[in-house]
Protein backbone atom coordinates (compact mmCIF):
# COMPACT_ATOMS: atom_id res chain seq x y z
CA UNK A 1 0.00 0.00 0.00
CA UNK A 2 1.73 3.68 -0.71
CA UNK A 3 2.76 5.73 2.07
CA UNK A 4 1.01 8.71 1.00
CA UNK A 5 -2.87 8.43 -0.12
CA UNK A 6 -5.78 11.18 -1.56
CA UNK A 7 -7.95 12.32 1.02
CA UNK A 8 -10.63 11.91 -1.33
CA UNK A 9 -13.61 13.24 1.40
CA UNK A 10 -11.88 16.47 2.66
CA UNK A 11 -11.17 16.82 -1.73
CA UNK A 12 -15.24 16.18 -2.44
CA UNK A 13 -15.77 18.48 0.99
CA UNK A 14 -13.77 21.59 -0.48
CA UNK A 15 -15.10 21.04 -4.06
CA UNK A 16 -18.82 20.67 -2.77
CA UNK A 17 -18.41 24.30 -0.82
CA UNK A 18 -17.17 26.03 -3.93
CA UNK A 19 -19.76 24.48 -6.29
CA UNK A 20 -22.38 25.70 -3.65
CA UNK A 21 -20.77 29.36 -3.89
CA UNK A 22 -21.50 28.93 -7.87
CA UNK A 23 -24.56 27.59 -7.63
CA UNK A 24 -24.37 24.48 -10.02
CA UNK A 25 -25.02 21.29 -9.67
CA UNK A 26 -21.95 18.38 -9.35
CA UNK A 27 -23.39 17.39 -13.26
CA UNK A 28 -23.00 21.22 -14.27
CA UNK A 29 -19.53 21.58 -12.98
CA UNK A 30 -18.46 17.96 -14.44
CA UNK A 31 -19.43 19.84 -17.55
CA UNK A 32 -17.16 23.17 -17.23
CA UNK A 33 -14.48 20.80 -15.92
CA UNK A 34 -15.15 18.29 -19.01
CA UNK A 35 -15.29 15.63 -16.82
CA UNK A 36 -17.41 12.77 -16.12
CA UNK A 37 -20.15 13.31 -13.75
CA UNK A 38 -19.97 10.20 -12.03
CA UNK A 39 -16.57 10.71 -10.94
CA UNK A 40 -18.49 13.05 -8.38
CA UNK A 41 -20.57 10.30 -7.93
CA UNK A 42 -17.90 7.71 -7.15
CA UNK A 43 -15.50 10.30 -5.16
CA UNK A 44 -18.68 10.62 -2.79
CA UNK A 45 -18.42 6.91 -2.09
CA UNK A 46 -15.04 7.48 -1.47
CA UNK A 47 -13.47 6.78 -4.85
CA UNK A 48 -9.83 8.42 -5.64
CA UNK A 49 -10.38 10.22 -9.20
CA UNK A 50 -7.85 9.09 -11.78
CA UNK A 51 -4.90 11.69 -12.25
CA UNK A 52 -5.86 13.92 -14.74
CA UNK A 53 -9.26 14.47 -13.35
CA UNK A 54 -7.38 14.91 -10.12
CA UNK A 55 -4.87 17.74 -12.06
CA UNK A 56 -8.36 19.26 -12.84
CA UNK A 57 -9.84 19.41 -9.64
CA UNK A 58 -7.24 20.78 -7.89
CA UNK A 59 -6.85 23.48 -11.00
CA UNK A 60 -10.62 24.45 -10.00
CA UNK A 61 -9.73 24.96 -6.72
CA UNK A 62 -6.32 26.72 -7.01
CA UNK A 63 -5.03 24.50 -4.26
CA UNK A 64 -1.80 22.64 -4.67
CA UNK A 65 -2.20 18.94 -4.35
CA UNK A 66 -0.35 18.28 -0.96
CA UNK A 67 -3.36 20.18 0.78
CA UNK A 68 -5.41 16.73 0.23
CA UNK A 69 -2.15 14.26 0.14
CA UNK A 70 -1.99 12.31 3.80
CA UNK A 71 0.85 10.72 4.90
CA UNK A 72 1.25 7.13 7.21
CA UNK A 73 -0.52 8.95 10.13
CA UNK A 74 -4.47 8.67 10.26
CA UNK A 75 -6.52 11.50 9.96
CA UNK A 76 -8.49 12.38 13.12
CA UNK A 77 -11.90 10.59 12.98
CA UNK A 78 -15.05 11.35 14.62
CA UNK A 79 -15.86 9.18 17.67
CA UNK A 80 -17.95 5.94 16.50
CA UNK A 81 -21.80 5.96 17.59
CA UNK A 82 -22.39 9.31 18.03
CA UNK A 83 -23.18 10.86 14.36
CA UNK A 84 -26.70 9.16 14.54
CA UNK A 85 -27.41 11.79 17.23
CA UNK A 86 -25.69 14.61 15.13
CA UNK A 87 -27.22 14.55 11.64
CA UNK A 88 -30.53 12.87 10.09
CA UNK A 89 -30.43 9.89 8.72
CA UNK A 90 -31.51 10.38 4.55
CA UNK A 91 -32.36 7.89 2.55
CA UNK A 92 -34.86 7.90 -0.52
CA UNK A 93 -37.30 5.05 -0.16
CA UNK A 94 -39.47 2.84 -3.16
CA UNK A 95 -42.76 1.90 -1.76
CA UNK A 96 -46.29 2.08 -1.54
CA UNK A 97 -46.79 5.77 -0.95
CA UNK A 98 -49.23 4.96 2.00
CA UNK A 99 -48.09 2.92 4.91
CA UNK A 100 -49.92 2.15 8.01
CA UNK A 101 -48.55 3.47 11.60
CA UNK A 102 -46.47 -0.01 11.45
CA UNK A 103 -45.36 -0.23 8.10
CA UNK A 104 -43.77 2.92 8.48
CA UNK A 105 -42.24 2.38 11.99
CA UNK A 106 -40.99 -0.83 10.89
CA UNK A 107 -39.26 0.63 7.76
CA UNK A 108 -37.73 3.24 10.22
CA UNK A 109 -35.98 0.79 12.08
CA UNK A 110 -35.11 -1.07 9.13
CA UNK A 111 -33.34 2.08 7.76
CA UNK A 112 -31.40 2.73 11.21
CA UNK A 113 -30.11 -0.39 11.20
CA UNK A 114 -29.37 -0.22 6.96
CA UNK A 115 -27.51 3.18 7.79
CA UNK A 116 -25.44 1.55 10.55
CA UNK A 117 -24.35 -0.85 7.83
CA UNK A 118 -23.45 2.22 5.50
CA UNK A 119 -19.52 2.55 5.55
CA UNK A 120 -18.22 5.76 7.18
CA UNK A 121 -15.89 8.06 5.56
CA UNK B 1 -41.39 18.25 -14.60
CA UNK B 2 -39.06 20.59 -15.64
CA UNK B 3 -38.05 21.73 -18.89
CA UNK B 4 -35.87 20.31 -20.53
CA UNK B 5 -36.12 17.23 -18.39
CA UNK B 6 -36.46 14.42 -20.75
CA UNK B 7 -34.06 15.03 -22.86
CA UNK B 8 -31.37 15.20 -20.40
CA UNK B 9 -32.48 12.05 -18.85
CA UNK B 10 -31.85 10.61 -22.07
CA UNK B 11 -28.58 11.86 -22.43
CA UNK B 12 -27.63 10.75 -18.57
CA UNK B 13 -28.72 7.36 -20.10
CA UNK B 14 -26.33 7.26 -22.57
CA UNK B 15 -23.42 8.68 -21.11
CA UNK B 16 -23.79 6.57 -18.24
CA UNK B 17 -24.48 3.60 -20.70
CA UNK B 18 -21.12 4.49 -22.36
CA UNK B 19 -19.25 4.34 -18.96
CA UNK B 20 -19.74 0.93 -18.71
CA UNK B 21 -19.58 -0.02 -22.44
CA UNK B 22 -23.04 0.16 -23.45
CA UNK B 23 -24.87 1.52 -26.31
CA UNK B 24 -28.28 2.29 -26.20
CA UNK B 25 -29.33 -0.98 -27.73
CA UNK B 26 -27.75 -3.11 -25.14
CA UNK B 27 -29.30 -4.55 -21.61
CA UNK B 28 -28.40 -2.36 -18.54
CA UNK B 29 -27.11 -4.61 -15.97
CA UNK B 30 -27.99 -2.22 -12.95
CA UNK B 31 -25.74 -3.75 -10.77
CA UNK B 32 -22.71 -3.42 -12.58
CA UNK B 33 -23.67 -0.01 -13.08
CA UNK B 34 -24.14 0.57 -9.32
CA UNK B 35 -20.26 -0.90 -9.04
CA UNK B 36 -19.42 1.21 -11.78
CA UNK B 37 -20.53 4.17 -9.61
CA UNK B 38 -18.85 2.82 -6.49
CA UNK B 39 -22.39 2.03 -4.74
CA UNK B 40 -22.99 -0.77 -3.07
CA UNK B 41 -26.12 -2.53 -3.99
CA UNK B 42 -27.34 -5.15 -1.62
CA UNK B 43 -30.81 -7.10 -0.35
CA UNK B 44 -32.67 -6.09 2.50
CA UNK B 45 -32.81 -9.13 3.89
CA UNK B 46 -28.74 -8.83 4.76
CA UNK B 47 -29.91 -6.83 7.67
CA UNK B 48 -30.85 -9.22 9.33
CA UNK B 49 -27.63 -10.19 10.25
CA UNK B 50 -26.34 -6.91 11.34
CA UNK B 51 -29.30 -6.29 13.50
CA UNK B 52 -32.53 -6.13 11.71
CA UNK B 53 -35.26 -7.73 13.93
CA UNK B 54 -37.17 -10.61 12.63
CA UNK B 55 -40.77 -8.95 12.74
CA UNK B 56 -39.81 -5.63 11.55
CA UNK B 57 -38.31 -7.33 8.42
CA UNK B 58 -40.94 -9.43 7.68
CA UNK B 59 -43.67 -6.36 7.80
CA UNK B 60 -41.09 -4.72 5.60
CA UNK B 61 -41.67 -7.43 3.29
CA UNK B 62 -45.07 -8.13 3.25
CA UNK B 63 -45.99 -7.29 -0.08
CA UNK B 64 -48.81 -5.02 1.43
CA UNK B 65 -45.97 -2.49 2.32
CA UNK B 66 -45.29 -2.57 -0.88
CA UNK B 67 -41.09 -1.82 -0.49
CA UNK B 68 -39.20 -2.16 -3.62
CA UNK B 69 -35.45 -0.96 -2.43
CA UNK B 70 -34.09 2.18 -0.42
CA UNK B 71 -31.38 4.64 -0.68
CA UNK B 72 -29.72 5.07 2.66
CA UNK B 73 -27.17 8.27 3.02
CA UNK B 74 -24.53 8.35 5.80
CA UNK B 75 -22.65 11.51 4.99
CA UNK B 76 -22.06 11.45 1.40
CA UNK B 77 -21.98 7.91 1.06
CA UNK B 78 -24.70 5.53 0.23
CA UNK B 79 -25.88 2.29 -0.10
CA UNK B 80 -29.02 0.41 -1.68
CA UNK B 81 -31.05 -1.94 -0.28
CA UNK B 82 -33.47 -3.82 -2.60
CA UNK B 83 -36.17 -6.65 -2.16
CA UNK B 84 -35.11 -9.69 -3.27
CA UNK B 85 -38.14 -11.22 -3.48
CA UNK B 86 -39.27 -9.16 -6.39
CA UNK B 87 -39.33 -10.16 -9.91
CA UNK B 88 -35.68 -10.05 -12.04
CA UNK B 89 -37.44 -7.02 -14.02
CA UNK B 90 -39.13 -5.37 -10.98
CA UNK B 91 -35.72 -5.43 -9.26
CA UNK B 92 -33.90 -3.84 -11.98
CA UNK B 93 -36.14 -1.28 -12.50
CA UNK B 94 -36.24 -0.29 -8.42
CA UNK B 95 -32.37 -0.37 -8.47
CA UNK B 96 -32.34 2.13 -11.45
CA UNK B 97 -34.68 3.95 -9.65
CA UNK B 98 -32.73 4.04 -6.71
CA UNK B 99 -29.45 4.73 -8.97
CA UNK B 100 -31.41 7.29 -10.85
CA UNK B 101 -31.98 9.36 -7.24
CA UNK B 102 -28.08 9.79 -6.91
CA UNK B 103 -27.47 10.93 -10.80
CA UNK B 104 -30.08 13.20 -10.59
CA UNK B 105 -28.80 14.55 -7.17
CA UNK B 106 -32.07 14.58 -5.22
CA UNK B 107 -31.70 15.83 -1.49
CA UNK B 108 -31.86 12.76 0.94
CA UNK B 109 -34.72 12.89 3.49
CA UNK B 110 -36.37 11.49 6.46
CA UNK B 111 -38.53 8.85 4.07
CA UNK B 112 -40.71 7.52 6.94
CA UNK B 113 -40.69 9.14 10.31
CA UNK B 114 -42.87 8.90 13.61
CA UNK B 115 -45.32 6.48 12.11
CA UNK B 116 -45.52 8.59 8.92
CA UNK B 117 -44.57 8.07 5.23
CA UNK B 118 -43.10 11.06 3.58
CA UNK B 119 -43.38 11.46 -0.05
CA UNK B 120 -41.88 13.99 -2.62
CA UNK B 121 -43.67 13.86 -5.86
CA UNK B 122 -40.89 16.15 -8.42
CA UNK B 123 -38.22 13.99 -7.00
CA UNK B 124 -40.17 10.23 -7.26
CA UNK B 125 -41.41 11.22 -10.72
CA UNK B 126 -38.26 12.31 -11.86
CA UNK B 127 -36.35 9.09 -10.84
CA UNK B 128 -39.21 7.02 -12.21
CA UNK B 129 -38.42 9.09 -15.95
CA UNK B 130 -35.13 8.45 -15.56
CA UNK B 131 -34.97 4.69 -14.18
CA UNK B 132 -37.26 4.26 -17.25
CA UNK B 133 -34.62 6.28 -20.11
CA UNK B 134 -30.97 3.87 -18.38
CA UNK B 135 -33.33 0.71 -18.74
CA UNK B 136 -35.03 1.18 -22.15
CA UNK B 137 -33.54 4.38 -23.96
CA UNK B 138 -35.55 6.37 -26.69
CA UNK B 139 -32.82 5.46 -29.27
CA UNK B 140 -32.94 1.53 -28.08
CA UNK B 141 -36.33 1.40 -28.10
CA UNK B 142 -36.78 2.80 -31.56
CA UNK B 143 -33.92 0.57 -32.93
CA UNK B 144 -35.55 -2.05 -31.56
CA UNK B 145 -39.35 -1.50 -33.14
CA UNK B 146 -38.23 -0.62 -36.23
CA UNK B 147 -36.36 -3.62 -37.09
CA UNK B 148 -39.55 -5.45 -36.31
CA UNK B 149 -39.30 -6.27 -32.98
CA UNK B 150 -42.24 -6.11 -30.73
CA UNK B 151 -42.71 -5.08 -27.08
CA UNK B 152 -42.40 -8.99 -25.78
CA UNK B 153 -38.93 -9.18 -27.36
CA UNK B 154 -37.70 -5.61 -26.80
CA UNK B 155 -39.01 -6.51 -23.08
CA UNK B 156 -37.41 -9.72 -23.00
CA UNK B 157 -33.90 -8.23 -24.45
CA UNK B 158 -33.64 -4.76 -22.33
CA UNK B 159 -34.67 -7.21 -19.00
CA UNK B 160 -37.71 -5.15 -18.41
CA UNK B 161 -40.91 -5.74 -17.80
CA UNK B 162 -43.67 -5.85 -21.17
CA UNK B 163 -45.60 -3.06 -19.70
CA UNK B 164 -42.22 -0.82 -18.54
CA UNK B 165 -41.06 -1.20 -21.99
CA UNK B 166 -44.59 -0.83 -23.87
CA UNK B 167 -44.58 2.71 -21.52
CA UNK B 168 -41.32 4.02 -22.59
CA UNK B 169 -41.90 3.54 -26.48
CA UNK B 170 -45.20 5.35 -26.04
CA UNK B 171 -44.46 8.11 -23.55
CA UNK B 172 -41.15 8.99 -25.36
CA UNK B 173 -42.93 9.31 -29.00
CA UNK B 174 -41.41 6.43 -30.08
CA UNK B 175 -44.99 4.64 -31.08
CA UNK B 176 -46.58 7.56 -32.74
CA UNK B 177 -42.92 7.90 -34.40
CA UNK B 178 -42.87 4.30 -35.82
CA UNK B 179 -46.47 4.77 -37.35
CA UNK B 180 -45.75 7.94 -38.83
CA UNK B 181 -43.31 5.87 -40.60
CA UNK B 182 -46.34 3.44 -41.40
CA UNK B 183 -44.30 0.68 -39.40
CA UNK B 184 -46.64 -2.26 -38.17
CA UNK B 185 -44.53 -2.70 -35.31
CA UNK B 186 -45.63 0.25 -33.24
Amino acid sequence: MPTTTIDVAALYKALDQKRKLHEISWRELAGRLDISASTFTRMAQGARPDVDAFATLLRWLGEPATNYMRGEEPAPRTPEGSQADLEAIGSLLRSSRSMTPDQANAMENIIRVAWENVVKD
Amino acid sequence: MRRGFKTQSETISLELRSEVGLSAHDRLNCTALASHLAIEVVPITELTAAGASASDMSCVLDTSTGFSAVTVYRGTRCKIFYNPYEPPTRAANSIAHELSHVVLEHEPGQSVSDGIRSWNDSQEEEAAWQAGALLVPRDGAFVWLHRRGNVATGAAHFGVSQKLFSWRANSTGVAAQLRRLGDRAA
